[in-house]
């Protein structure tokens, strides 16, 4: 950042100042041979559209054609944004968190429990409809608008809504001797979000164990018809981008919760009228 | 359509009354002088209207299944809505948000 100061970081400043435009103008002339933006004669429109309008459904058993491209024909794509998902987790953990140096302390600060009786109960309502919710909207990704993202944001909503009300999930319960400590810790979190992308990977390397290409779930032992076999596989993708997601959500709050009270912003102060 | 003029008409009305609460509400927040007046008057119209619509659009809906959602839709705005404005106000008062008082020089609007 910033000017050049000695002879080493000068040749690479002007190494970047040389590299940038050729870039920049090899990408922009680049963009000058491709169709037209929504082009109907372009190659995507007249041949890979109507291939995967024609057969999704009956190659993937996923009435709903985004998942049938997301979590199959294009799984590999799929995973790398899990995989971004769940590294942005882990930098938000690392430098938000762990240069407190204590990862999961009893903290004050936006984790302070915030509850009161009216939000209490209000919470145990609402926070099973909304796990729930989570869940349905995961598994009936099949065949409406829905997956594993959105299912593991709503599920990562419900985790944010618990820790509000009731304060940080610690490994010893919480603040409140009354309401006793339930969902995942940052830890837990972490755990999560981890099964997750291994899950992906893993249901990945099953299909090569099985004699098949990475990510191409046709080889899984799971039953006679092709259509079903893909349809659970595809399943089992969805559930992992969950649980990477839902883990992701938990650790991001909690990491900046506790980035919060390091850097000492007065939320959820103690001033004003106390249950 | 399968519903009666008089279902149809009852509908209506119930939609109607829910948009006069909306509107309120709107009136509410534009008009009154703090946080905690703006948050009373958009808490209470704005859970009234919305159930109120909900309601006249679950008696116009053809579909059973659409009903039971419109349902489901109303009660989720039942609970949520006071326990947002509960939070809302509580965060508020911890805050240290002025309450405005009528005997005091009116600051302008919006003023905490």
């Amino acid at each position: 950042m910033g000017a050049p100061r000695h002879g080493g970081t000068r040749m690479r400043w002007l190494l970047g100042a040389a590299a940038f435009p050729a870039l920049f103008l090899g990408l922009v002339l680049g963009m000058a041979e491709l169709p037209e933006f929504g082009d109907p004669g372009s190659p995507a429109s007249t041949h890979v559209s109507p291939r995967f309008i024609e057969d999704a459904a009956a190659e993937t058993g996923a009435a709903n054609m985004v998942t049938a491209v997301l979590a199959d024909y294009r799984g590999y794509d799929t995973l790398g944004e899990t995989a971004v998902i769940f590294a942005a987790g882990l930098g938000c953990l690392v430098i938000l968190a762990a240069a407190g140096g204590r990862p999961n302390p009893p903290a004050p600060g936006m984790s302070h429990p915030f509850g009161s009786v009216i939000l209490d109960t209000a919470t145990r309502i609402l926070v099973p409809v909304v796990l729930l919710f989570a869940v349905y909207v995961l598994i009936h990704g099949h065949i409406s608008p829905g997956g594993g993202f959105q299912g593991g944001v709503l599920f990562g909503s419900g985790l944010i809504m618990m820790r509000l009300v009731w304060g940080p999930a610690h490994e010893g319960g919480t603040h409140r001797p009354d309401v006793t400590a339930f969902g995942p810790s940052l830890r837990g979190s972490l755990i999560l979000a981890c099964a997750g992308i291994l899950g992906y990977a893993g249901i990945g390397l099953a299909a090569m164990a099985f004699g098949g290409e990475f990510l191409n779930y046709g080889t899984l032992p799971l039953g006679s018809d092709p259509a079903h076999v893909r349809e659970l596989a595809t399943l089992g993708i969805e559930a992992a981008v969950f649980l990477t997601v839902a883990g992701t959500v938990g650790v991001l709050f909690d990491t900046i919760s506790i980035g919060m009270r390091e850097s000492g912003v007065p939320l959820g102060s103690d001033r004003g009228p106390r249950e | 359509m399968a519903a009666s003029t008089l279902t149809e008409g009852f509908a209506i009305l119930l939609v109607a009354a829910g948009l006069f609460f909306i509107l309120a509400a709107v009136i509410g927040i534009l008009r009154l002088p703090d946080f905690f007046t703006r948050l009373h008057a958009m808490g209470k119209c704005d859970t009234a209207g919305l159930s109120l619509s909900l309601l006249g659009l679950a008696l116009l809906a053809d579909d059973l299944a659409v009903t039971v959602k419109l349902v489901l839709v109303l009660a989720l705005v039942a609970v949520a809505n006071p326990t947002a404005t509960h939070a809302l106000a509580r965060a508020a008062s911890r805050a240290g948000v002025k309450v405005w008082r009528p005997d005091e020089p009116a600051g302008p609007a919006g003023e905490r």
